[in-house]
């Protein structure tokens, strides 16, 4: 029985299942993952609104300025590494290790890593105009929120970083590939609910 | 002190907790005063609440959906 592996199991009458999973373990794995991310996202951003509705002014009148237009262009770029992230995992579906795939997750690689050099940016400017993480609350839930939005993109990048080296040496499967995937959706998918809530407020 | 007694002490207190409830602010959220916070407050309970049972949801409804 140990030598038998699952794919020859059959029930006791002898039939065998033509149960296919409906989902990889990989992908049901990471859509678990991200469940407890977006629990942790939602929490942050809960304590962000309670605290920013029980202020008497908000944001503190002494404190910069967020830089909204040059965020909204960040955005953009992060809604275009969604973009060619899905093309790619289209790709890798159509000519798994065609040319296409490779090129794609090469410009979803490099459009992430431009948002957080932008964001980065932005962080040296804020810090040289006042704004840290001690001068207020609203410096402390800027860096903490965004803070953490940023390293969770940096996880991704490595993520596809690691499926484009699988992808090189063919060794890339579609489960892994979707598990990526899901992962740089959630982070795409979660930056504009904080883009509106704290840098519009 | 008899049954009846005992009884009446019960029945009393809890017309007395019925009757004289009032709202409790048990966070420093609540007693700010400011309608805007005790309204954020009330969001973000509901937001809570109901974002683990739609993730559930939504992902049972894959599931189900995929293997379809």
């Amino acid at each position: 029985m140990s030598e038998m592996r699952y794919a020859e199991a059959s029930y006791p009458d002898g039939s065998s299942s033509d149960r296919r999973n409906a989902l990889s373990n990989g992908a049901l794995g990471m859509l678990i993952f991200i469940a407890a991310e977006l629990m942790f996202f939602a929490s942050l951003v809960s304590a962000y609104l309670v605290i920013s509705a029980g202020a008497i002014i908000w944001p503190p009148p002494d404190q910069p300025r967020l830089p909204v237009a040059l965020t909204g262009f960040n955005t953009l770029v992060l809604f275009a590494s969604a973009y060619t992230m899905f093309r790619a995992y289209r790709s890798f579906g159509d000519d798994a290790y065609g040319d296409g795939t490779r090129k794609l997750m090469k410009v979803t690689m490099l459009l992430g890593t431009t948002f957080v050099a932008i964001q980065s940016f932005e962080w040296a400017q804020l810090l040289s105009h006042g704004l840290t993480f001690t001068s207020s609350q609203y410096g402390a839930f800027f860096y903490l929120i965004i803070g953490t939005h940023a390293l969770h993109a940096i996880g991704a990048i490595i993520g596809i970083w690691r499926a484009y080296h699988l992808l090189k040496t063919r060794a890339l499967r579609g489960q892994t590939l979707m598990a990526t995937q899901l992962f740089w959706f959630f982070v795409v998918g979660v930056w504009p609910v904080l883009y509106l809530l704290v840098y519009w407020a | 002190m008899t049954r009846k007694a005992t009884e009446w002490i019960r029945r009393t207190a809890i017309v007395m907790a019925v009757f004289s409830a009032r709202a409790a602010f048990a966070c420093s959220v609540c007693a700010t005063g400011k309608e805007e916070a005790r309204y954020a407050y009330y969001g973000t309970t509901a937001l809570l609440s109901l974002l683990p049972l739609c993730m559930i949801g939504g992902i049972v409804f894959f599931i189900i959906k995929k293997s379809r």
